[in-house]
C-alpha cells in the first residue's frame, strides 16, 4: 500500500481517537455533575451543589410537599371528573358552570401552592443561586398549560418520587 | 554482390549526413532532479514520514482539533438533554397538573 494512504488512515484512527476521547472527557465531567441517581430532587442537589444543614432543609421541604402535591393531584382529578361527568351526562348549565368554577379554582390553588414552594426553596438557596433556581423552575411550572387534556387516572405517574406500584 | 545505383546515391547522401542536435540548457539540471528524487524515495514508512514531516503533522493537528472539537461539542449537547429531562423531572414532581396531565 502507498505511505500515502497508510499516513492518511493513521490520521483518522487519530482524529476517532482525540474525538473520543474529547467525548468520554466532557461527557463523563457532565454526568457526574448531572449525578447517576435519578430522584426528582438530584438536579436541584447538583445544580445549586446544596450540602449540609440547605440541603437537609430543601429536602425536608420537597418531602413535605410531595403529600401536599398528591392531595392536589387528586383534587384536580376529581373535579375534571366530576365535570366531564356532568357535561357526559347533559347536566344542566347551572350544575355544569359550577363544577367549571370549582375546577378553576382548584386549579388555581394548586398553581399558588406550587408557586409558593418554589419560591420557599428558592429563598432557602438563597442569594444569585436562589434566583437563578427561580428563573429555570418558575416559567416551566408558570408557562404550563394548566388546561390541557387531563388524565384521570390517579395513580402515582412513573415520575413521581414514589414509583407507580409501590 | 550487385549493387542499384539509387542505393549508390543514398550510400553517398548518408556519407555526409550529420545530426547536430541542439544544446538543451536544462539538460543536466533534469537528469539531476531525476538523480535526486530517486534518492528521496524512502525505502520505509517512517522514512516517508520524516520527508513529509510537515505536512503530516499539520493534517494530524487538524485532525485532531475538529474531532476533540466535534466530540466535545457532542457531549455537551447530550448532557444539555440529560439536565434538561432533570430538570423536567423535578418539575413534575412539584407540580400537581402536570402529574395529572403527564402521558402515561
Amino acid at each position: 500500500m502507498n505511505y500515502r494512504w497508510i499516513t492518511a488512515l493513521a490520521v483518522v484512527a487519530l482524529g476517532v481517537l482525540a474525538g473520543g476521547a474529547s467525548y468520554l472527557c466532557f461527557h463523563h465531567t457532565m454526568s457526574m455533575s448531572s449525578g447517576q441517581n435519578h430522584d426528582s430532587l438530584m438536579w436541584v442537589r447538583h445544580e445549586f451543589k446544596l450540602s449540609g444543614e440547605k440541603l437537609a432543609k430543601v429536602e425536608a421541604l420537597h418531602e413535605a410537599y410531595e403529600s401536599v402535591c398528591a392531595e392536589h393531584c387528586i383534587a384536580i382529578a376529581d373535579a375534571r371528573k366530576e365535570l366531564k361527568r356532568l357535561q357526559n351526562a347533559d347536566a344542566s348549565p347551572a350544575e355544569i358552570k359550577s363544577a367549571a368554577d370549582k375546577a378553576k379554582a382548584i386549579d388555581a390553588r394548586c398553581i399558588a401552592s406550587t408557586e409558593a414552594h418554589i419560591k420557599e426553596v428558592a429563598a432557602l438557596i438563597g442569594g444569585e443561586e436562589g434566583r437563578r433556581y427561580l428563573s429555570i423552575v418558575l416559567p416551566r411550572v408558570v408557562l404550563f398549560d394548566h388546561a390541557g387534556p387531563a388524565s384521570l387516572d390517579l395513580h402515582p405517574t412513573p415520575t413521581h418520587d414514589t414509583p407507580a406500584g409501590k | 554482390m550487385k549493387t542499384h545505383p539509387q542505393d549508390e546515391a543514398l550510400h553517398q547522401l548518408l556519407q555526409h549526413w550529420t545530426v547536430e542536435p541542439r544544446p538543451d540548457p536544462g539538460f543536466r539540471a533534469a537528469v539531476w532532479a531525476r538523480i535526486d528524487s530517486a534518492r528521496r524515495m524512502a525505502a520505509t514508512w517512517s522514512g516517508w514520514l520524516r520527508l513529509n514531516v510537515a505536512r503530516v503533522s499539520y493534517c494530524a493537528a487538524a485532525s485532531i482539533v475538529f474531532a476533540g472539537t466535534g466530540g466535545g461539542l457532542l457531549a455537551a449537547s447530550q448532557a444539555n438533554r440529560e439536565r434538561e429531562q432533570l430538570i423536567q423531572r423535578y418539575v413534575v414532581s412539584i407540580d400537581p397538573h402536570q402529574q395529572v396531565n403527564a402521558p402515561r
